[in-house]
């Protein structure tokens, strides 16, 4: 029975009869990295006892992220939100947000999205820049302490 | 058949035995897919999806050299190169069926003694994409000679 060999040539003393090359290409695709900028905050500004507050996300004081990136690359939207503004040990509820996403920076004709832990699918432009736009409603109860309420809004932006 | 047509038949066939004793077969490219500045990425040569593969099949018994040409730089747009190293032990090479690999270094010539069959040589590496490195798709040929002996 014969078994293929393969050894390391150091001596090569017969002349090839024949000589046949293939190629093969080795190729990269280098990516400009994600920046993800929390450019503004969502701000709620004064709000009273009883009364709901939304924001929309073309409001002047919706929260803002800008997003660069490659060209035309599509990425994951993913978000990480509070279901209460704290002051202390004091909470403020907060929800039904609402978001949407355009290549320049305004929202107006933009893409609406849901924000949530669930990823949203989104690609770049041909400028490399994505605008995420983002409102909610607080909803203080009745007998809701005065004071300053904050929580935190994160965005996960993730090549595909 | 009539003679002249029988001669002329066999004439044709004797360059296409010749050739046909080794192929030498590109299947695969070793695509590094997304890379980002500042941050080297290995492609294993056992990669299924990623490694490169040059395929040898042979009809007989059979000898042969093997060699490697690799690049050091990957090309990209204009004047733009990213470093890229196919060192010892990028390269694999399995007969047949085998799951056996025997692992290779592409500065060194190998000979090879098989009988009827194939071997595939499978090619990994590292590009080192630098921290200023402009973005965009970057390529660089590898070449495999295989001299039959």
């Amino acid at each position: 029975m014969r078994f293929p060999m393969l050894a390391a040539a150091t001596l090569l003393g017969a002349g090839a009869v024949s000589a046949q090359s293939a190629s093969i290409t080795a190729r990269a695709n280098v990516f400009t990295p994600l920046v993800v900028t929390g450019a503004q905050d969502l701000d709620f500004q004064n709000v009273f006892p009883g009364a709901a507050k939304t924001v929309g996300v073309a409001a002047p004081s919706a929260g803002r992220f800008d997003i660069t990136g490659q060209a035309n690359a599509p990425v994951s939207l993913t978000f990480a939100l509070p279901t209460n503004l704290t002051n202390g040990g004091n909470t403020l509820p907060i929800g039904s947000w609402t978001g949407c996403r355009n290549a320049t920076n305004t929202a107006t004709a933009c893409t609406t999205l849901t924000p949530s832990a669930t990823a949203t699918n989104a690609s770049f432009g041909a400028a490399g820049t994505m605008f995420v736009f983002v409102g909610g409603t607080v909803t203080p109860a009745p007998s809701q302490s005065a004071g300053v309420y904050t929580g935190t809004v994160q965005l996960t932006v993730a090549y595909l | 058949m009539r003679p002249g047509l029988l001669a002329l038949a066999l004439w044709a066939m004797v360059p296409l035995v010749l050739s046909g004793q080794v192929v030498v077969s590109a299947e695969r490219d070793l695509d590094f897919g997304v890379v980002f500045r500042g941050v080297p990425s290995t492609v294993d040569p056992t990669d299924a999806v990623k490694a490169g593969r040059i395929v040898v099949t042979t009809p007989r018994n059979v000898q042969f050299r093997v060699s490697f040409s690799v690049p050091t730089l990957l090309q990209g747009s204009g004047s733009a190169t990213m470093p890229i190293s196919i060192g010892n032990g990028d390269i694999a090479a399995r007969f047949n069926t085998s799951s056996f690999r025997y692992s290779l270094n592409p500065s060194s010539m190998y000979l090879v003694t098989m009988g009827r069959g194939y071997i595939t040589f499978e090619y990994g590496g590292t590009v080192s994409p630098r921290t200023t490195q402009a973005p965009g798709a970057y390529a660089g040929p590898i070449i495999m000679t295989v001299s039959v002996l």
